[in-house]
């Protein structure tokens, strides 16, 4: 037991661990990146790493490294973006729905099923084909589609708690629906979407490199990892290290969200699965 | 028109020449080779006599009827022929048509090949010609535009008369252009059927979005062809037909990337071949827009744009620098290149722009800030956005840069400022038709929305002249207001570029020679 626990906290550690750096670097990327991660030198176009250029040159000569940094601040700051604006819809939505039940909660489970029919990326891409490529475009699009997980995991959780003796004795004690929700179901279901949180930030993630990698979410030149995996693919037999940074950057970070949101969920047993 | 909607499917230039040649199996055409190549090229060919080529092809075309958008591919596939071809010096010379003359400012006559047989038997005749030209007239627009006729006589069975509109000096040139493709009529009233056209190949099946599959048609009026069969299959995506180029699996790969060149290079199985073209890459400013409509703020743009840097990283030197929409290569592409201006610091200032704290020009608090559109068919046009956008960034100048599926589209919405754009500008071998398309402010093709009186003059002169000096000198003289006004940057006349596997087909040496003669 006590070498399966160990092995958990080593994982769990390592991810926070992963985490924590990758934010880190990203929050001191003007000071770490060696370049400007937008000068174009056209002499320099997919160099191999170097002294100079630790992760080499892209396509147009600029440095690998320093897009990579600055690119942590793009993505990971868009995802908490994305994730903040998805709370703060579903929060307020799921709430009332599973507090309260009747026609509004239905209307909402219906709009909800319609919305999860479709596959995450799926929608995103349909989405953003009708607004438009671009920065605000795609962000709109992973909240619309993102919601509706948010909204069906807080109803769920809110009817869970809604069943627990010390709610109904609150409702006794002649506590307005809004002191209830507030004082009482909210500290409850905090750290389930805290979790839940942090494994989908690794998604959203995922979802915008996708979108750029498409061509669909952030343009150029700003320095994105989905960007940078679309510029690659016509030089990776060529110069292959222009794929493989921004990939393992990627990768690195999923992984330290996956590690996060895993052992938390093994505790925590209000975590549903991923709807 | 066809010719605008599809600007970037007029790829190539004149590697068509080149395809037709190498599926034809040219070598046995060259009638100025000595013996000992003509022996190696008796063997080739029986060696080749039964060979099948297979080769991944840049465009998907809709279809094969040759009188609409695809007719560019059914004349790469070798199915094709028109009345007149172009040859070495994109010169008009005899094709289907043995020869011709102008009988006054607006009749032609031509002579017919006689011994020519449609692809079902049919014998091809003046009668049929016609029924051909009048369908491609009908069907598509291009053909209308380049032709202007007004009527088409059956002299005799061998002899036609074209009688134009109005004075079409052009007229020789237009009918090598691939819309005017001649096919027996009767041919195409079937629903599904292929079109029986006269090309050394015969269409054996077409598969949308898969491939096209030709096969030698024994009853061809010319040399017959030394491959017995050849499959194009369409692969659009660069990569994608380099990689199958790489596992074997086609024998020739078109327009390779040009980043990828290295690649195949390397690789002691595949060959580069490359030859120059008629294309020219450019950047169009829409006029109507608030920031281009001023001269200085379009001289800003040309001066940021690094065309040798470009070319020499780039395009890996697969290109040579543009100072017109013609290449050099055509008589009537010896432009003098326009002297350096203002620097961008006084042409801003003259314009009432100030530089802001942050280094960028304003003004009147407003940024100068302008949307790049871009399209993937061609990448290395998107490569070029991002080194503009950012020798603007450096001169102060915000670019945003929007990637579009199909460019054509957009730029018929007014919400551009500029744009990366790519135009076979001399496929006839002739400056009329591009000019006429691309500068008439009535012209549905003048995307950028320029008017220029005296440019229209000029033209005007030039579709009323007959003299091939005079209309060069009047091409010229067209270049030079185009590049007073600059309604466009051009960037770069690129080079087109085949791999091919070495050996394979005993293809290479031909193809080497045919894409080296034929540029």
């Amino acid at each position: 037991m006590r070498t399966l626990f160990q092995k958990k906290n080593t994982s769990l550690l390592l991810g926070i661990s992963l985490f924590a750096v990758i934010v880190l670097l990203g929050l001191l990327a003007p000071w770490l990146a060696p370049h400007n991660p937008l000068q174009v030198n056209l002499s320099n176009r997919l160099l191999s790493p170097s002294g100079e250029y630790p992760f080499g040159t892209d396509h147009l000569g600029r440095c690998i490294l320093s897009r990579i940094l600055y690119g942590i601040r793009t993505t990971v700051s868009i995802a908490f973006v994305i994730l903040g604006l998805s709370l703060c819809i579903s929060l307020p939505i799921g709430l009332l729905t599973g507090y309260f039940g009747g026609r509004t909660d239905h209307f909402f489970m219906r709009l909800m099923d319609g919305t999860l029919a479709f596959p995450d990326f799926v929608l995103t891409i349909a989405i953003v084909g009708i607004l438009g490529p671009g920065f605000t475009n795609m962000i709109i699009a992973i909240v619309i589609v993102r919601w509706a997980n948010y909204v069906r995991l807080i109803r769920g959780l809110v009817l869970k708690v809604s069943k627990e003796d010390f709610l109904i004795t609150a409702r006794m004690s002649g506590n307005s629906h809004m002191r209830i929700m507030r004082r009482y179901i909210l500290p409850q279901i905090a750290a389930p979407i805290a979790v839940f949180s942090t494994l989908d930030i690794g998604k959203i993630v995922l979802l915008i490199a996708g979108l750029s990698f498409l061509g669909l979410g952030v343009q150029p030149p700003t320095p994105e990892w989905g960007v940078m995996l679309h510029d690659a693919t016509r030089y990776f037999q060529l110069a292959p290290h222009v794929m493989i940074f921004p990939g393992l950057a990627i990768v690195s970070f999923v992984l330290s969200c996956q590690l996060i949101g895993d052992r938390f969920k093994e505790q925590n047993v209000h975590v549903p699965k991923e709807v | 028109m066809n010719y605008k909607k599809k600007p970037f499917s007029l790829s190539f230039g004149i590697m068509v020449v080149c395809f037709m040649l190498v599926l034809a199996g040219c070598s046995a055409n060259a009638a100025s080779e000595n013996n000992a190549a003509a022996a190696n090229n008796a063997a080739t060919a029986s060696e080749n006599a039964n060979k099948k080529l297979t080769m991944a092809y840049t465009w998907n075309p809709a279809g094969v009827d040759p009188h609409g958008d695809d007719s560019w591919d059914v004349m790469r596939s070798g199915a094709g022929e028109t009345l007149i071809k172009l040859n070495e010096q994109l010169q008009p010379a005899a094709w289907l048509a043995k020869e011709w003359k102008q009988e006054d400012a607006n009749t032609w006559t031509l002579k017919l090949e006689n011994n020519v047989t449609f692809h079902d038997g049919k014998k091809m005749d003046a009668e049929s010609v016609k029924a051909s030209l009048l369908r491609s007239i009908a069907n598509s627009h291009l053909a209308k535009d380049l032709l202007l006729v007004k009527d088409i006589e059956v002299l005799a069975p061998d002899e036609l008369k074209i009688i134009t509109t109005q004075p079409n000096s052009a007229i020789i040139s237009s009918l090598a252009d691939p819309s005017t493709i001649i096919l027996d009529v009767d041919s195409m009233k079937e629903a599904g059927s292929y079109p029986a056209m006269t090309g050394a190949f015969k269409i054996k099946q077409f598969t949308k979005d898969v491939s096209l599959v030709v096969e030698r048609y024994d009853g061809y009026w010319g040399q017959p062809a030394k491959l017995k069969e050849v499959t194009m299959k369409f692969v659009t995506d660069g990569n994608t037909r380099l990689m199958a180029l790489q596992a074997g699996e086609v024998d020739v790969a078109t327009d390779i990337p040009i980043d990828s060149i290295e690649l195949v290079e390397k690789d002691s199985k595949l060959e580069v071949l490359s030859a120059p073209s008629v294309r020219t890459h450019m950047v169009l400013f829409n006029m109507n827009s608030a920031l281009f409509k001023e001269k200085a703020n379009r001289e800003v743009v040309d001066q940021a744009i690094p065309r040798e840097a470009i070319i020499e990283s780039v395009m890996r030197g697969y290109g040579t620098k543009a100072k017109s929409p013609f290449p050099e290569i055509l008589p009537f592409g010896k432009v003098a290149e326009q002297a350096a201006g203002e620097t961008t610091e006084q042409l801003l200032t003259a314009g009432g722009w100030q530089k802001n704290a942050a280094g960028m020009w304003e003004k009147e608090g407003k940024p100068f800030e302008a949307t790049l559109l871009t399209f993937p068919h061609r990448p290395e046009l998107s490569v070029m956005a991002e080194v503009i956008q950012n020798q603007l960034l450096n001169e102060g100048i915000t670019v945003k840069i929007r990637k579009v599926e199909n460019i054509d589209a957009e730029l018929a919405k007014s919400d551009w400022d500029l744009a990366m754009y790519s135009m076979l500008t001399a496929h006839t071998g002739d400056p009329q038709y591009f000019l006429n398309i691309f500068y008439q402010s009535a012209s549905e093709s003048n995307v950028s929305h320029y008017v220029s009186k005296p440019l229209e003059t000029v033209i005007n002169k030039l579709n009323d002249t007959p003299a091939t000096e005079a209309r060069n000198a009047l091409a010229i003289q067209a270049q030079d207001i185009i590049n007073e006004d600059l309604p466009q940057s051009f960037i770069v006349h690129p080079d087109n570029v085949f791999g091919v596997r070495k050996g394979g087909n005993g293809l290479c040496s031909a193809s080497d020679r045919i894409l080296l003669c034929d540029s």
